[in-house]
């Protein structure tokens, strides 16, 4: 391959010219492709970051969710039913429910 | 575009990443001016050359990874130029509009940017080859003014080397004709 033309082209640029024109380019590749590197080393840090949180994250609500509460928790926080029936009984049932006692029997 | 041992050695300066800065300064030292005056050629105006010499630059950085070969070092940085050229045209087409359409636009910026007279034989000879479609006039290019082969124009473009001929002899007929048809 050979810079000889047949027929010179009417462009002007000296060579001189060029020469500055691709060495501007050089450097304006180069300058951009480590800013892109920068970028790229940023966002996969950022992306890093954000994984580990959201593991981090899910690891504790897991063990939230899973620690089994203590019996006297369990007590308070849950009435049994029959508690639960018999703090709905209002006085006069109560009286009513005497009626039903059994009577003690008694062995002569 | 022989294939030698600089080509080689820039290949592997190149693939390593901690030399890569300095064998993409060497490669754009050795080959730099060459690719601007294709890019030149195809685009025509010379800001629009700058700027896609820039973009070609970057695209060439970028995706070194890709190419696997040295032998096809050189081949690689012209089809990027020669893509990144017709990225720039197509950018200047209306909606479906064919880059071939641009020919009167690209003639009127040559004229713009030589408005010297003394040098008719070559603003008319430069103005007959952008009547010719976008394909044929990058064959004729590359054959006429770099004096590439038929083959390694098909390794830069991708076509098949009787294709590339086709081109060429179109080429020359339509330059022919529009200087007859001129009486120049």
């Amino acid at each position: 391959m050979t810079k000889d033309k047949h027929i010179e082209m009417p462009y002007h640029e000296a060579d001189g010219y060029v020469n500055h024109l691709v060495t501007s380019a050089t450097e304006g590749a180069i300058h951009k492709q480590k800013q892109n590197r920068s970028v790229h080393s940023l966002r996969t840090i950022a992306a890093a970051a954000a994984v580990a949180l959201l593991l981090v994250g899910g690891a504790v609500t897991y063990y939230y969710n899973n620690t089994p509460a203590s019996p006297t928790m369990v007590v308070q926080n849950q009435p049994s039913p029959v508690d639960d029936f018999l703090n709905s009984l209002s006085d006069e049932d109560v009286q009513m429910l005497t009626y039903y006692e059994l009577e003690e029997i008694t062995v002569e | 575009m022989e294939i030698n041992l600089e080509q080689t050695s820039l290949y592997e300066l190149l693939k390593v990443p901690t030399c890569r800065d300095e064998g993409f300064r060497r490669l754009m030292a050795k080959y730099g001016d060459r690719l601007y005056w294709h890019i030149r050629r195809i685009v025509v105006g010379h800001d629009d050359a700058e700027d896609t010499l820039q973009e070609t630059c970057v695209k060439i950085l970028s995706a070194i990874d890709s190419l696997h070969s040295s032998d096809k070092l050189i081949s690689w940085i012209y089809s990027i130029a020669t893509n990144e050229s017709l990225r720039h045209l197509r950018r200047q087409t209306r909606l479906f509009q064919s880059i071939d359409a641009l020919g009167p636009a690209l003639t009127s910026k040559l004229e713009a940017e030589n408005p010297i007279d003394g040098q008719e034989v070559e603003m008319a000879f430069q103005k007959a080859l952008l009547t010719l479609p976008t394909q044929q006039r990058i064959v004729f290019n590359m054959r006429y003014y770099d004096d590439m082969s038929y083959e390694e124009i098909s390794a830069i473009t991708g076509k098949n080397v009787g294709t590339l001929k086709t081109n060429y002899h179109y080429a020359t007929e339509k330059i022919r004709k529009y200087i007859n048809n001129n009486s120049i």
